[in-house]
């Protein structure tokens, strides 16, 4: 595995399948939490967290627990209680050792508990079969695409609150809108690397 | 003496001259300067080039009509910006022989542009993406054989059908031998990549207002000194997509080495829809930066996403998805350039 | 910004004697401050010079009246700035006494102390003609915290069109240059600076003649841009130093003085002449003689325009120059210390603007000589955002109008702002009293 590959990797789920825009995952945080910029870079850090690290758990978990013993099957199941109790963990670990950090990611890590986002890295990661590095880097690198895109939609939606909506349209209507339609342009990326 | 009474003075608030230059005033000229373009790809191509573009013309403008009926608003076809994003629109769309583009594609993208990507925000100055581009990405993908199929050849010109000068481009780096028989691809690849002059005549396959690199050049150069549009996106945009189509355009090349600095920038520059893209799309004042290192940091954008879409990506043009993946970068790009207020040593707030 | 070439300019008109007129109405405000208290009744007889309103309090001045006659009312009347202003109405009438009619170059001034220029400027109704109006003395008494170095004589013309300062120079030099000599005393420096735009040659010239022994003050010539004449764009011309943020030129060690304004001061101090009268340009496409015209304060804007004459159907009166003016619903407004400019324009050049929705082309910001961004700031304010726009630089306006000028989408950007900033001063005197 050579360090070209580890980058493509990134760029692809940066760029090319971007979790929010091209796979569609994470539309909640996503709509709920880009009104502001500020908001939306300390939501995009903690999900980026919580995905590179939730990666090379349920790696362990797939490999040293649900293989060796043939539990594929409950792998939904087991992915989902890691992740909150991974969650839940983290949290409570930044809280007593990095005060600083948990002001910044705090109000939003109980809300990745339920992110499909994570939940959709995990199984990628399983499904493509991905080593461990490999899954890290990709859960970085989903993070990072989130992180992207959260800010991006973030920035348009700054704008969009000085604008004269239809009143129909306004909030979350637009925001789909939106979405809709950076989700278009990120199809440009479309075929830029090869799996 | 003249003789007047105090109700003929009217009342207003300073300042009581202005120039000029008016938004309508804009939107026309700009619609009148692309006509050329318009004009030759209908010589060029046939008269179903302009039933088109009457299409998409006609469809954007009872759009605007219709929606502001609709939502009360202020009418505002007067002011030309519809018009001129039906022309816009047109302007994306290829150039066929008479019948084969389905009329249906340039209505819908003409009604996307204006209901969706324009009044959906507000309406005009509210839009944050290009209405034009968002029309004819929506429909570049809804219809995709139809936008990239069926290129037409000249009844005029000795000007052969089926591939664009950037698909011959994706022919020669290997990267569309899918659809496409080897000895086929070989003839398209060695044989009929125009020539630098016919690509900037315009007597290549193309898109209705893309085809011809002096009509756009003549009507962007009319645009500037009227001080329409601003000189530093259309220079910056179309230097950087020659500076990296240069560097690596030779990266991406089969049946030679690849090798950094062989690109071929002219190629690059005359060929797709850099020129209308440059001159025309990336200038909209609504959805590009205000400032003047804004509109190079867009501008600079613009290039570097259209050559790696052209090298890299499976889009065969990158033009539009450049421009429109900066457009949603430009709130962004705003808040790093911020004008130094007078006796600070800041600039705004964030 | 370049609104010059019009084709409406007087600066070639020499300075005319305005015609008398049969009234007088004399706001007894007139400047930034407390408004004077009238010491007239009716029925008094006065004559010219004499004092009508008194100062009240500390930013106040002294009101005079230019003409002898008989007051005949104290009553509300309109101003170019306000509907109901205290006003000395008097009916002209008796004979000029000689008070102030002699223009002398002696030196009798030099034995006067600081505190007493500064008590004359008061005393004399001394404010700044440029425009802003402030009380002269109040500007002239430097707190002893803050270090002057250079006063900074402004004979830019603060507006297109207007050409009084342009006129005064070429015609009232050696007055000016005693009158600078009175300001340096009075501030107690020795530097001055006298900021010209190059297209008035002449003026320079002129000048440059009479200070050509004098190593202490420096003539310079800035482009030609408006707005040129605004304090901190001129400050920083002259000096290369930008008056803070929030602050005065004096946070700086400069001083800003209308050439007008000192011209006054020497008529006041040689003279004994107090400010009752003043050079107006009066011009627009529909006046018939434009011309720059010393004009009696108190005059009302009909006298005036009966004496210019009108060719074309006036549309819009405007009080001041085309780009900060104020548009008069009435020709009863009179012309006070601060007139510097009436414009009369005809319905062809006084077209209604519609504001449209901003396109964002940016071309506010980049004519904006305050480094703002005016279309978000005037989004904020129309959103009620007001702490926002603060922060984006509010209270920075100069009210220059250069960016309305240049709006494609005929936006009222300046008036906008302007909104803002009298909310954020309706609040803060909430705030404060209420």
């Amino acid at each position: 595995m050579s360090v070209e590959s580890v980058i493509l990797l990134v760029m692809s789920a940066i760029f090319i399948n971007n979790f929010v825009l091209a796979k569609f995952l994470g539309i909640c945080p996503f709509i709920g939490v880009s009104r502001q910029l500020d908001s939306a870079l300390g939501m995009g850090m903690a999900v980026t967290f919580v995905l590179t690290i939730s990666s090379v758990v349920t790696w362990f978990v797939h490999s040293y627990l649900l293989v060796p013993y043939g539990l594929e099957f409950l792998k939904t199941i087991a992915f989902i209680l890691v992740i909150a109790a991974l969650v839940q963990f983290v949290e409570l670990v930044l809280k007593k050792s990095s005060p600083a950090l948990y002001k910044t990611l705090g109000i939003y890590l109980p809300l990745i508990t339920t992110n499909c986002a994570v939940l959709g890295a995990a199984s990628i990661n399983v499904q493509k079969g991905y080593n461990l590095l490999m899954s890290t880097v990709f859960g970085l690198g989903a993070g990072l695409g989130f992180t992207l895109a959260l800010i991006l939609m973030a920035g348009v939606r700054e704008r969009l609150e000085e604008c004269n909506i239809p009143k129909v349209l306004r909030g979350a209507p637009i925001a789909f809108i939106t979405a809709g339609l950076i989700s278009l342009a990120f199809m440009g990326f479309a075929g830029m690397i090869k799996e | 003496m003249i003789k007047y009474a105090s109700d003929d003075l009217v009342v207003s608030a300073a300042p009581h001259v202005r120039t000029r230059l008016r938004v309508p005033l804009v939107m026309w000229v700009v619609s009148a300067t692309l006509l050329p373009a318009i004009a030759w790809a209908g010589y060029v191509f046939g008269p179903w080039v302009l039933v088109v573009t009457a299409a998409a013309v006609l469809a954007a403008v009872v759009t605007e009509l219709a929606i502001t009926l609709l939502l009360r608003r202020p009418q505002t076809v007067s002011d030309g910006s519809a018009f001129l994003t039906g022309l816009l629109v047109a302007c994306n769309m290829p150039a066929t022989g008479w019948g084969v583009l389905p009329l249906y594609v340039p209505v819908v993208a003409s009604i996307f542009a204006i209901a969706v990507a324009k009044h959906a925000f507000g309406g005009l100055g509210q839009n944050w993406i290009n209405p034009a581009l968002a029309g004819r990405i929506f429909v570049f993908f809804a219809w995709l054989p139809a936008m990239t199929g069926g290129w037409a050849g000249s009844p005029a010109f000795d000007v052969v059908s089926s591939a664009t000068p950037l698909n011959l481009l994706k022919f020669q780096s290997g990267m569309m031998q899918d659809g496409l028989q080897a000895g086929s691809q070989a003839v398209l690849g060695m044989r009929l990549a125009p020539s630098h002059g016919d690509l900037f005549l315009g007597l290549t396959p193309g898109c209705i207002g893309e085809i011809s690199a002096a009509a756009l050049l003549l009507g962007g150069l009319i645009l500037i000194l009227l001080r329409i549009v601003n000189w530093e996106i259309p220079l910056t945009y179309i230097a950087s997509t020659a500076l990296f189509s240069w560097i690596f355009g030779g990266l991406a090349m089969t049946g030679q080495a690849p090798s950094f600095f062989t690109g071929d920038p002219l190629y690059h520059v005359l060929s797709g829809g850099l020129m209308l893209g440059a001159f025309y799309m990336a200038t909209d004042w609504v959805t590009t930066p205000v400032s003047f290192g804004g509109r190079i940091v867009f501008a600079l954008g613009c290039g570097i996403l259209t050559v790696l879409i052209r090298l890299t990506g499976s889009n065969v043009e990158g033009v539009s998805f450049a421009i429109v993946l900066m457009n949603i970068t430009v709130p962004l790009i705003e808040r790093m350039f911020v004008p130094r207020r007078f006796g600070t040593s800041e600039g705004r707030a964030a | 910004m370049h609104p010059r070439d019009i084709g409406l300019d007087t600066m070639s008109s020499p300075i005319r004697n305005a015609f008398l007129p049969h009234y007088l109405y004399i706001p007894l405000q007139q400047h930034i401050g407390s408004p004077a208290e009238a010491v007239v009744a009716p029925g008094d007889v006065v004559s010219r010079g004499d004092v009508i309103g008194k100062a009240s309090g500390y930013v106040s001045v002294n009101i005079h009246t230019p003409l002898p006659g008989k007051v005949i009312a104290v009553q509300d009347h309109v101003t170019a700035t306000a509907d109901r202003v205290p006003t000395v109405v008097i009916e002209v009438e008796g004979r000029f006494s000689l008070k102030g009619q002699v223009s002398r170059q002696t030196d009798a001034w030099k034995s006067l102390s600081r505190d007493e220029i500064i008590s004359r400027m008061k005393e004399h109704g001394l404010v700044g003609m440029g425009g802003a109006t402030f009380p002269m003395h109040v500007k002239y008494s430097v707190p002893a915290d803050k270090k002057i170095t250079t006063l900074l004589v402004n004979a830019v013309e603060c507006e297109p069109f207007l050409s009084a300062d342009n006129r005064l120079v070429i015609e009232h030099g050696e007055d000016l240059v005693t009158g600078i000599e009175i300001a340096l005393k009075a501030l107690g420096v020795n530097r001055a600076i006298i900021g010209f735009e190059a297209d008035m040659p002449e003026a320079v010239a002129r000048m440059r003649g009479l200070v050509a022994n004098r190593s202490n003050i420096e003539v310079l010539v800035f482009p030609v841009k408006y707005p040129q004449g605004a304090e901190k764009q001129l400050v920083k011309a002259a000096t290369g130093l930008e008056v803070p943020s929030g602050g005065l030129p004096l946070d700086i060690g400069v001083v800003v003085s209308n050439a007008g304004s000192l011209v006054a001061l020497k008529e006041a101090v040689v003279d004994n002449k107090p400010l009752f009268e003043r050079i107006v340009t009066v011009t627009g496409d529909a006046v018939e003689k434009p011309g720059n015209y010393k004009i009696a304060i108190g005059t009302r804007v009909a006298d005036v325009l009966a004496e210019v004459g009108l060719k074309k159907k006036p549309a819009r009166i405007i009080i001041g120059g085309p780009m900060m003016g104020l548009a008069q619903y009435s020709d009863q407004v009179p012309v006070t210390k601060g007139t510097s400019g009436i414009l009369v324009l005809s319905a062809r050049r006084a077209a209604v603007y519609r504001h449209r929705p901003c396109v964002r082309c940016g071309k506010c910001m980049t004519v904006c000589p305050m480094g703002l961004v005016p279309l978000l700031l005037v989004s904020r304010v129309e959103l009620g955002m007001d702490d926002e726009a603060k922060k984006h630089g509010l209270l920075d306006c100069i009210e220059c109008g250069c960016c309305s000028a240049v709006c494609p989408s005929e936006r009222h950007l300046s008036q906008a702002i302007k909104l803002g900033k009298l909310r954020h001063v309706a609040k803060k005197r909430e705030a404060a009293g209420d």
